[in-house]
């Protein structure tokens, strides 16, 4: 029995000690969006640092992991096997940041993966949920682990949210309103879905020069609008006699932009919502 | 640049108004002439209007973007007409930032032949169809074709221009030159038509110097099929189809999808667009059936919108939804009471990738009674309600989002015409409220607003004269800050002398606000001017002078003045 005892013991220890040889961190820079597969070939997205912590020279792979909390994963192989290897010199830290010096260890052909419909990711983006890239360094030959295993080795969780931009609700698009003896309007937009808190609406309008100029691209190029406010936490905007005046027979746009104040949440759109243009009678 | 012109633009000016004596005989001569011929018509008709405006705007109290600022614009538009072509040239030049992809400076014509051919040039928004070209602003050229049955129309340009970054202006977002073509081909007329379009717009990777780490901006491309449709049965039933699918790729420099899995027909599909990692296809479709008579009308619509369908050939619009909408109106008694109705029902996460799927139920009503010329009054109710149910993940409680944005308003306008004299009474009301269902997020989001208008204007016919008073009280409500601006506001305006060819107009606005931010309390006041005169001279050249003046005291204590010339000719 003490025999098995220390059998285990010492096999266990001798995995801690291999586990320890490499140190592997990953990082992933926010916001993010939906289309993680994007990020393995975007430059400066992924940060990986690679530590040699032994005096010997390693020679080693990598394997990687994307698992979410909905169930859905993708993994590198458990075959596979690059053409050379990375080599780490005694004490040794790469950091890579551009993926095409890596290996192609989330390549389509050297992963595996959940029970999910890999078309529709390739065409639509990963589902939401909450996301780990774990990357992991074997050993090139005998493909013994070399740095810690999960969740070690792995990013920060990667939150994944379709954040639809504002709507509209009030003015219609194309309506005209009656601003006849200083009627007070109000404009009304929909709540951010997809976002529980911390969003902030930035409300700009614009005089168009006339009715055929292309509202979008105006009202991207005017540096200073007919009014413009910002940090608003409502989803309404009274535009009374404290705001500048508007003009019969002119035609306005306006558009409602969403900001996450915590700066981690990608807006569909950049977070502006459709140019809404109006005339006012 | 900015100096031709200028000089271009005051030769044309100043041609025109020291032109007056001998123009004026010739129109003397021309109208001699067609009034002893008058079936002659002019082999050639110019007319048009340019506006020259510059301004001041000062803004102090508060931070950037409102400082200083002395923008000028140049706009203008230049319609040639003979027997068998329209001409219309507009144009459009500001000094305001010009660093934008799409500039604000342009210069544009689509002349018509005959009602069945268009031309295209210069800056110019062309619209296909809502899911492939509609309406994107581009530089380039095209051509559109209606000779009886065949429709036939092809466009290419440069969709946005070339931006390089900039550290010196880190608000400049560098952005890469985008240039593509749309083809459309078709049968049918301009109201009944079944069309067939294609557009493919791509960035060019080279047209700017960006480090490869540089991750904001993709060079990007797409392929966009569509179809649309449009008949009409005795001016009655309409129906509409419009239907696209795209291929859109997020970043041209990632790896082509052929390389490791097989596609069929990739030899003949890459020759074309070639599919890439992150390369993704959706499909948008609408369609409406529509019914119009005297007593009735309505629209039956149909919309379906895949998550991020996107083309370059359209601004921004809700995509991820499918919606049933139906529109139905009543007009009675001769049009004198008139019942518009509309009932929307969306949803959201139409592929199931979202956590929860968002449904959105919109309706309103208005009423509109107006039983003779001099009273009308008009009722309105509507509500944008949004509801959560289970997507890809079961719906926590807590999380989920109920809310009903309701707005009720109610106008009521009388109006009393003497011989030479017109009094109008109005009152209004709004109430809007978001109300949320989810108790624990409840006191966060909730908020209410109410607004009372009353006015008063006198208008004398003879004289010339306006005279209007309001008094607005606006109350809002949420969580922690509540605000209340009330007062009146007063206009005057005045033609003078002999031909009406002065205006003098002026507004004089103060209100009172009280803003109560948890138990911190600001009074303040805004004072809010404005004055207008213009100064029509030799008929066609017309001189306006603008100022207004916004000052603000209370929580943010600010002034804003703002001042403009502009200088109008009509020919």
């Amino acid at each position: 029995m003490k025999k098995y005892i220390l059998l285990i013991i010492s096999t266990l220890a001798i995995s801690i000690c291999n586990a320890q040889q490499v140190s592997v961190s990953v990082s992933v820079a926010p916001p993010y969006t939906p289309y993680m597969l994007d990020y393995v070939f975007s430059a400066g997205k992924l940060t990986l640092q690679i530590k040699n912590n032994t005096r010997q020279i390693q020679q080693i792979k990598l394997v990687g992991s994307i698992i979410g909390d909905n169930g859905l994963w993708v993994k590198t192989k458990p075959n596979f096997q690059p053409t050379k290897p990375i080599i780490l010199n005694p004490n040794e830290i790469k950091i890579f940041k551009n993926w095409q010096e890596l290996q192609d260890f989330f390549d389509g052909n050297n992963v595996e993966y959940s029970e999910i419909n890999v078309e529709a990711i390739a065409r639509n983006g990963f589902p939401e949920g909450t996301y780990n890239i774990c990357i992991r360094a074997l050993d090139f030959v005998t493909n013994s682990l070399l740095s810690f295993d999960e969740p070690l080795g792995c990013s920060n969780p990667i939150s994944i949210r379709y954040v639809e931009p504002p709507v509209i609700i009030f003015p219609k698009d194309e309506e005209i309103i009656n601003i006849a003896n200083h009627q007070v309007l109000m404009f009304n937009w929909s709540n951010v879905i997809g976002l529980a808190r911390g969003v902030n609406y930035t409300f700009k309008l614009v005089e168009l020069p006339d009715e055929e100029v292309n509202a979008n691209a105006y009202i991207e190029s005017v540096t200073i609008p007919l009014f413009e406010q910002k940090n608003i936490r409502a989803t309404t905007l009274i535009y009374g006699n404290n705001m500048p005046i508007l003009k019969s027979n002119k035609k306005y746009a306006v558009r409602i932009t969403a900001f996450d104040s915590e700066k981690k949440v990608a807006f569909l759109n950049d977070g502006h919502s459709f140019v809404t243009t109006f005339i006012c009678k | 640049m900015k100096t031709i012109i200028f000089t271009f633009v005051f030769s044309l000016i100043f041609t025109k108004i020291f032109a007056k004596d001998s123009t004026q005989n010739k129109v003397d001569s021309v109208k001699i002439k067609v009034d002893s011929v008058k079936t002659v018509e002019p082999k050639l008709t110019i007319s048009g209007d340019l506006t020259i405006s510059t301004g001041y705007y000062k803004m102090s109290g508060l931070d950037a973007p409102r400082g200083q600022f002395n923008p000028y614009g140049i706009s203008g538009k230049l319609m040639l007409k003979s027997k068998n072509w329209i001409v219309p040239i507009s144009m459009i030049y500001s000094s305001q930032n010009n660093s934008f992809r799409q500039p604000y400076n342009q210069v544009g014509s689509s002349p018509l032949y005959k009602n069945w051919l268009v031309l295209h040039g210069g800056y110019r928004n062309v619209y296909f169809s809502p899911f492939t070209l509609a309406g994107h602003t581009f530089l380039g050229s095209g051509i559109e074709l209606n000779p009886k049955k065949f429709r036939f129309g092809f466009i290419y340009g440069k969709f946005n221009r070339a931006i390089e970054g900039n550290f010196a202006e880190p608000d400049r977002i560098p952005f890469f030159k985008r240039t593509g073509f749309a083809s459309r081909i078709g049968v049918g007329t301009k109201i009944n038509y079944l069309d067939l379009i294609v557009l493919k717009v791509a960035d060019d990777v080279n047209s700017i110097s960006l480090s490869p780490d540089y991750k904001y901006i993709k060079p990007a491309e797409n392929l966009a099929l569509g179809i649309s449709a449009r008949l009409k049965i005795k001016k009655k039933f309409s129906f509409e189809l419009d239907g696209s699918a795209s291929a859109f790729t997020r970043d041209i420099r990632t790896e082509a999808i052929g390389e490791f899995v097989n596609i069929r027909f990739y030899d003949a599909i890459k020759k074309v667009f070639i599919p890439r990692v992150s390369t993704q296809l959706s499909t948008a479709l609408q369609s409406a059936i529509g019914y119009k008579s005297k007593v009735f009308s309505g629209k039956i619509q149909y919309k379906r919108i895949e998550p991020e369908f996107k083309t370059m050939g359209a601004y921004y619009f809700q995509n991820d939804i499918e919606s049933y909408t139906f529109n139905p109106n009543l007009s009675l008694f001769k049009s004198k009471l008139k019942l518009n109705t509309s009932i929307g029902l969306q949803h959201d996460n139409l592929l199931n990738q979202k956590k929860v799927e968002t449904n959105r139920l919109i309706g309103s009503a208005a009423i509109v009674y107006a039983p003779n010329e001099n009273f009308s009054m008009d009722f309105l109710f509507s509500n944008y309600g949004i509801t959560q149910k289970a997507g890809y993940l079961p719906l926590i409680d807590t999380l989920k989002i109920a809310q009903n944005n309701k707005t009720l308003s109610l106008n009521s306008m009388y109006m009393k015409i003497g011989e030479s004299n017109m009094q109008t009474f109005m009152v209004s009301a709004i109430y809007q409220e978001l109300q949320d269902l989810n108790s624990r997020t409840a006191i966060f989001n909730e908020n209410q607003n109410w607004n009372y208008n009353a006015s008063y204007s006198f208008q004398n016919l003879i004289s010339n004269f306006d005279f209007s008073l309001n008094y607005s009280y606006t109350l809002t409500k949420s969580i922690d800050i509540e605000s209340v601006f009330h007062g009146p506001t007063c206009s005057i305006s005045k033609l003078f002398l002999k031909n009406n060819n002065l205006t003098l107009r002026s507004n004089f606005g103060y209100m009172l606000s009280k803003q109560t931010i948890l138990d911190f309390q600001e009074k303040g006041n805004v004072l809010n001017l404005s004055s207008d005169v213009s100064y029509t001279f030799f008929k066609k050249n017309t001189l306006s002078l603008n100022w207004s003046l916004i000052k603000n005291k209370g929580l943010q204590d600010f002034s804003e003045n703002r001042g403009t010339i502009e200088y109008n000719l009509t020919f």
